[in-house]
């Protein structure tokens, strides 16, 4: 069978079974089970299909998926984040658009301890859109940062997504987790500099207001309360790593029970809450992996067919270069991020497409960190971004869909100024790594 | 008729069990590594056979929670267009979709015992520190697909039902 051919009927049954509705990690496993029938020899080839869901859920750099959702969750538990909110409120002065920037920077902060843009988002929406409705902030202000600070939680470590796309492009977790931090820093530093430069311009966007102040002393008791707990945290995650003293699975371990332990400290570690936690992290951690099941058969099956060889050789016969190469591919994932979750976009574009990447000698790590940017902002671009949907759920009664999406708008934009900038200053993605893991 | 609501009630409890294992499981993992971490870092003990345990637990939560998450409808899904559907061809194309999922789970079922008992029968270790058949990893995938074969057939009789009820109205 031709390659093309094979490539449009497997595609295109997969594209069929995704928009029915049919969840992602079944579809998968139908399209592997038909594949695996045609090219792996029949009945036979089962017993491999089996052997291959062991051995692509059995590994140990997938730890962190199951225990950066509980860590997330025990934190969002004890209201962690809720606190945050109202400590950089505390510490920022009297600037334009301050509720905005509270959003982004505490949003950031946050996403050191959640990986999930949706929790992130239904927190800041919640705490923060009364209060900028209340202070008469235009949709466009008040929605907008609330979406940049929730979605950039999927970028910055502790990421869930992110080790997915690590273990399925093949790269080094850690290198991964690490490589996130400047884009992700970066896209947080560009959102608040949109929201000073607008309200700069637009200043009845976000009408000043009278806010409390605070004397020195409580800012200070309320750092040591609400900001050096979550250090530790971030330390046991994200530093440890960079110090090279443990791998990103025992990482997630330790800051897990760090999580754990802080919200004991803030007597918040209730035996529901628990419960509540572990249901959450079962639920996540069972349909991403389930998903994952299916990642070492399709990408065989793609290969088996020839669909992996046929359009690597076509697309390395187009007379484009390669930078314009990664261009299309992530163009084609910002479409698909339009319609589909992250984690099928990525299970289709890493096996698919990772190969013509790795044929053009360009670095796995730098093009899986962007395609992670592109899932990012694949959740906040209309029309079916998934955080556009939860930011819906939290916003005041009187907003429309059309204002969600007007709000994002801007943040999509930022999304693209930050991955041209990956793209030609390659650098921005792979120093830190290098540096660290050299 | 009672019977039935009673085995329904039955089979729910016992997914609720399922979700307690796979719980603690996560909990074992958080708390197993970090003492790994500190037992090794510390004492330079590491704790024999944490890695495989760790490995396992990763498919003993996969496959235990699934049919729990499949009630739960947590399993991600594209729903945009079927949001929009009238219920009843919503409901007949979810109905053919759990039909789908239950042969699926059939296979699975058939060639995970197929493939267990083999590796069972020719004494198939696990690579690594600790001394253990690959059986008792690779049971769990035909064993947590029978809830989730039972819970594919619960979900189509769901939307069956909504089928004619729909039709009926």
């Amino acid at each position: 069978m031709e390659w093309w051919l094979a490539a449009t009927i497997i595609l295109g049954s997969l594209l069929v079974l995704i928009l029915s509705g049919f969840p992602i990690a079944f579809c998968f496993i139908a399209l592997c089970m038909v594949g695996v029938y045609i090219f792996w020899g029949g009945e036979a080839g089962y017993s491999q299909y089996i052997l291959s869901i062991k051995s692509s859920v059995t590994r140990f750099d997938l730890v962190p998926i199951v225990l950066f959702i509980l860590m997330g969750a025990v934190m969002v538990e004890a209201g962690i984040g809720g606190n945050l909110v109202n400590s950089v409120n505390m510490w920022l002065g009297r600037l334009p658009g301050r509720l905005s920037l509270i959003a982004v920077i505490a949003g950031t902060i946050f996403a050191t301890l959640s990986g999930s843009s949706m929790a992130s988002t239904a927190l800041l929406g919640s705490v923060l859109s009364p209060e900028m409705e209340k202070h008469g902030y235009k949709k466009s202000m008040s929605l907008g940062p609330i979406l940049a600070g929730g979605s950039v939680a999927m970028l910055i470590p502790p990421s869930g997504l992110g080790v997915f796309i690590a273990v399925l492009a093949e790269v080094s977790v850690g290198q991964f987790l690490i490589g996130i931090i400047i884009p992700g820093l970066m896209l947080a530093f560009f959102f608040i500099a949109y929201i000073i430069i607008r309200c700069w311009l637009q200043p009845e966007i976000a009408p000043p207001y009278r806010s409390e102040q605070f004397t020195w002393s409580v800012k200070l008791k309320d750092l040591v309360k609400n900001l050096i707990p979550v250090v530790i945290v971030i330390f046991l995650v994200t530093g440890i790593i960079m110090l090279g003293l443990a791998t990103p699975s025992e990482a997630a371990a330790t800051g897990c029970l760090g999580a754990f332990i802080v919200a004991a400290l803030y007597r918040k570690l209730t035996w529901n809450g628990v419960k509540r936690s572990t249901k959450t992290t079962v639920k996540f951690a069972s349909m991403i992996l389930l998903i994952m099941a299916s990642g070492s058969a399709f990408t065989q099956v793609l290969a088996f067919s020839g669909v992996n060889q046929g359009m690597t050789a076509w697309i390395l016969s187009l007379p484009v270069s390669p930078l314009m190469t990664v261009i299309g591919i992530l163009v084609v994932c910002a479409i698909m991020g339009c319609f589909m979750p992250s984690m099928g976009i990525v299970m289709i574009i890493i096996p698919l497409l990772g190969p013509v990447v790795d044929a053009l000698g360009m670095s796995m790590l730098w093009f899986s960190i962007l395609v992670m940017v592109n899932c990012e902002m694949g959740a906040i671009t209309p029309p079916f971004g998934t955080v556009l949907f939860v930011m819906k759920g939290v916003a005041p009664p009187n907003t429309t869909m059309g204002d969600v999406y007007k709000a994002a708008f801007p943040l999509a934009c930022i999304n693209v100024l930050t991955m041209l900038l990956m793209l030609f200053i390659p650098a921005l993605t792979l120093w830190l790594p290098g540096v660290l893991f050299t | 008729m009672k019977v039935l609501r009673a085995l329904d009630r039955l089979f729910d409890q016992l997914l609720e069990v399922l979700l307690v294992i796979s719980g603690v499981l996560a909990i074992f993992l958080m708390l197993g590594i970090s003492t790994e971490v500190v037992t090794r870092y510390f004492f330079n003990m590491p704790i024999v056979g944490m890695l495989e345990s760790s490995e396992m637990a990763l498919l003993y939560i996969c496959f235990l929670a699934a049919a729990w998450t499949l009630r739960e409808e947590g399993h991600v899904s594209m729903d945009a267009i079927t949001h929009r559907m009238n219920t009843r061809p919503r409901a007949i194309l979810f109905c053919i979709q759990s039909l789908v999922g239950a042969v699926i789970c059939v296979i699975i079922i058939r060639y995970g015992i197929k493939v267990t008992a083999g590796v069972f029968e020719a004494g198939t270790l696990l690579p690594g520190q600790v001394m253990i058949n690959m059986g008792y990893l690779l049971l769990i995938i035909p064993l947590g697909s029978i809830p989730l074969l039972i819970q594919f057939l619960r979900r189509a009789y769901g939307h069956g039902k909504l089928i004619f009820q729909s039709a009926e109205n």
